[in-house]
């Protein structure tokens, strides 16, 4: 395989494996913003390191090493910054189980299922809070709602759409 | 995990999600996580939907355009912009020889337009820096000032003058709130719209200039071709249209009413055309040609620690022994001038610039790329010397760095190259190691050398070249009477960065 054929590779298997990506890394540092810059250094040090890519080798594995490296110079960087981090011991075990790309994969299937099964009022309020970046005092002041109120409906529809994913990956036999 | 701990987990999962979580409560969190693989579980699938969610990836094609596109569904696109623009660096080498196939994700929207260049930008508060390369999509841009060239998916040329604010509305339209662009749409790419609050102007194969105010005024000069100009009603829709031609000018009010001519003035916006923004881009040229060379790249290198290079400038350019002659600009595109490379080497008594280079291979048989390059086989044995010269540079200053090969920390001479002392000459026109101005590979003195690139030592110079006839001539050679082990060695160029400074 020539380097231009293996470029083609890695652009491919990127793309396929960034979402499950940036998973790991939130899970590890759950703040977006940071979660961005931590994959955006990601790909710099894949790139840089892109003699060592194996085409042949599952993608995610090799890259959520970076990933993991990127989290923790961010945590040296920003330790006076972050509010909170996980204990070592924790973070430890979350690496230690991180998931495949198969699951990762079925949870997207499983999450584009469950949305499906949210009344129009439900599926109205998940837009308005996470698609237009609205913060939830404005969606509760555009739907007549105090913010405690729109908390508690919110956390409930992400309750039971999580219940519903958690139900069809067991059911496709994903723990 | 009991009932009471997974309520508490939802409790503190909705608290993050939030980001209305305590100290108390995330430390809370960190003891279940710790303590619960389900709860683990639970957590990671609870951010990874936030993450989608937020993408707007999942809900995508029910929303399209329901809202500004200030969300954060661009995240996912920004990072793939960011992709692109690192791709674009590495894709660089095949690209200049073999075109390659789409290297865009199938999943990945094509761009609306690109970020061609970016001149002495400011950005605004809440406006990401954008890079030269990124893919745009429905969106804002705002510049407080400087200038940002953009091409449309169409084709269509757009200069951008800041402060401005202009949002991406597709592939061959954009909505200007503020600011002056000059559009550049020949007849053969389609037309191209620029709408404002109160118009909207169609090119019909023709380059304009747009200046839309702060109030709301606008004013259009035509420079070539022909435009429509559409006045939008209470409704928004266009309810007259009127053409100008060729060095004729409109202006239209804030509350975009009257539509009068006025005087013409095409000239005051000649820096913003294309043809100038081409003509006044700096070349940026670097080889990297040592036997490090898969270490000396980006902001390791002393052009971009003296700030002659931005970080993202970090082009290797191939040379594929044929000395082909093509070179990046500043912002990643082919100069439009050719340039003559050759190559030069002093064999038992005589240096001449008609011999091959050396086909040695690197010592490094991993290091990618650059050891199949002509300059990749660098270095000369027995200390005798090598040279690169170029021609067909554009008249102006030069700043050159040359980086010789890496050292040993030596007890005596500190960080010196310990049985590689090398001097240089770097010149304008036909200069050699005798009549030219020797510059010597001092010892790395400054404390910020490490930045660099450990153990490295390079020369500074600066050269006027009178025109794309001059060439620009670097030798080098081992620098016995300096070197702490005068015997043997080698003559090496390890790296070369040629930057044009501006005028």
């Amino acid at each position: 395989m020539d380097d231009t054929e293996r470029q083609i590779q890695f652009t491919r298997q990127f793309s396929e494996s960034e979402r499950a990506m940036r998973a790991f890394a939130f899970s590890l540092v759950p703040h977006r913003q940071d979660v961005d810059d931590i994959i955006q250094d990601t790909l710099k040090e894949l790139w840089n390191n892109f003699d060592k890519f194996d085409p042949e080798r599952p993608f995610l594995p090799w890259a959520n090493r970076f990933v993991y490296h990127q989290v923790l110079m961010h945590r040296r960087s920003t330790a006076t910054r972050l509010k909170y981090t996980f204990s070592e011991e924790t973070i430890r075990r979350l690496v230690e189980e991180q998931p495949t790309l198969e699951r990762d994969r079925a949870l997207s299937d499983a999450l584009d299922q469950c949305l499906q099964k949210l009344s129009e009022d439900q599926r109205e309020l998940v837009r308005l809070r996470y698609f237009t970046g609205e913060s939830l005092k404005e969606v509760a002041a555009r739907m007549d709602q105090t913010p405690e109120a729109m908390y508690k409906q919110l956390q409930r529809i992400r309750e039971g759409l999580q219940r519903c994913i958690s139900k069809r990956l067991a059911q496709e036999g994903w723990a | 995990m009991n009932s009471e701990t997974r309520k508490k987990l939802w409790d503190l999962l909705a608290a993050l999600g939030e980001e209305r979580i305590s100290q108390v409560q995330f430390e809370e969190l960190d003891r279940i996580l710790c303590a619960h693989a389900e709860a683990r579980r639970l957590y990671r699938d609870y951010l990874a939907v936030d993450d989608r969610l937020a993408s707007g990836e999942m809900l995508f094609g029910e929303i399209e355009h329901a809202h500004e596109p200030a969300g954060p569904r661009f995240i996912a696109w920004r990072l793939w912009a960011a992709a692109a623009a690192l791709m674009l660096v590495g894709f660089f080498l095949s690209e200049m020889f073999h075109p390659a196939p789409g290297t865009r994700s199938p999943s990945a929207p094509p761009a609306m337009a690109t970020v061609k260049s970016i001149m002495q930008v400011t950005w605004p508060e809440g406006q990401s820096a954008l890079e030269p390369g990124a893919a745009l999509q429905d969106e804002w841009i705002r510049l407080a000032k400087g200038v940002l060239q953009l091409e449309f998916q169409t084709g269509a040329q757009v200069s951008l003058e800041g402060p401005a604010a202009l949002r991406v509305v597709n592939g061959g339209e954009c909505f200007v709130e503020q600011g002056q662009l000059v559009v550049l749409a020949p007849a053969e790419i389609g037309s191209f719209k620029v709408s404002t609050q109160s118009s909207e102007l169609i090119d019909l194969g023709t380059e304009f200039a747009v200046a839309v105010s702060s109030s709301g005024e606008m004013v259009v000069h035509v420079l070539d071709g022909e435009v429509e100009i559409g006045i939008k009603g209470a409704d928004a829709q266009v309810v007259s249209r009127e053409r100008l031609v060729e060095q004729q000018a409109a202006r239209l009010d804030p509350g975009g009413q009257d539509l009068t001519r006025t005087d013409y003035d095409g000239p005051a916006f000649e820096h913003l055309r294309a043809d100038t923004l081409w003509r006044e881009r700096p070349l940026r040229i670097q080889f990297d040609c040592g036997a490090q060379a898969g270490m000396y790249e980006g902001s390791n290198a002393p052009a971009h620690a003296a700030g002659d290079m931005r970080v993202h400038e970090r082009f290797w350019n191939p040379l594929n022994g044929d000395a082909s002659g093509r070179f990046v600009m500043s912002d990643g595109e082919i100069a439009p001038y050719g340039i003559e490379i050759d190559y030069g080497r002093r064999d038992r008594r005589d240096f001449s610039w008609a011999r091959e280079p050396d086909l040695m291979r690197g010592f490094a048989p991993t290091t990618r790329g650059v050891f199949d390059t002509a300059l990749g086989k660098d270095h000369l044995g027995g200390g005798g010397e090598v040279g690169l010269r170029f021609r067909g540079l554009p008249k102006g200053e030069y700043r050159v760095y040359l980086v010789a090969r890496g050292a040993l920390d030596h007890a005596k001479w500190g960080n010196y190259l310990v049985s590689k002392a090398y001097k240089s000459v770097v010149s304008a026109g036909d200069a050699d190691l005798d009549s030219g101005t020797l510059l010597y590979h001092d010892p790395l003195v400054d404390p910020a050398a490490k930045s660099w690139v450990e153990g490295q030592t390079h020369i500074a110079a600066q050269v006027h070249i009178s025109g794309p006839d001059e060439y620009l001539t670097i030798r080098t050679t081992k620098d016995r009477a300096r070197s702490p082990t005068p015997g043997g060695g080698n003559s090496v160029i390890s790296a070369v960065q040629i930057i044009q400074l501006n005028k």
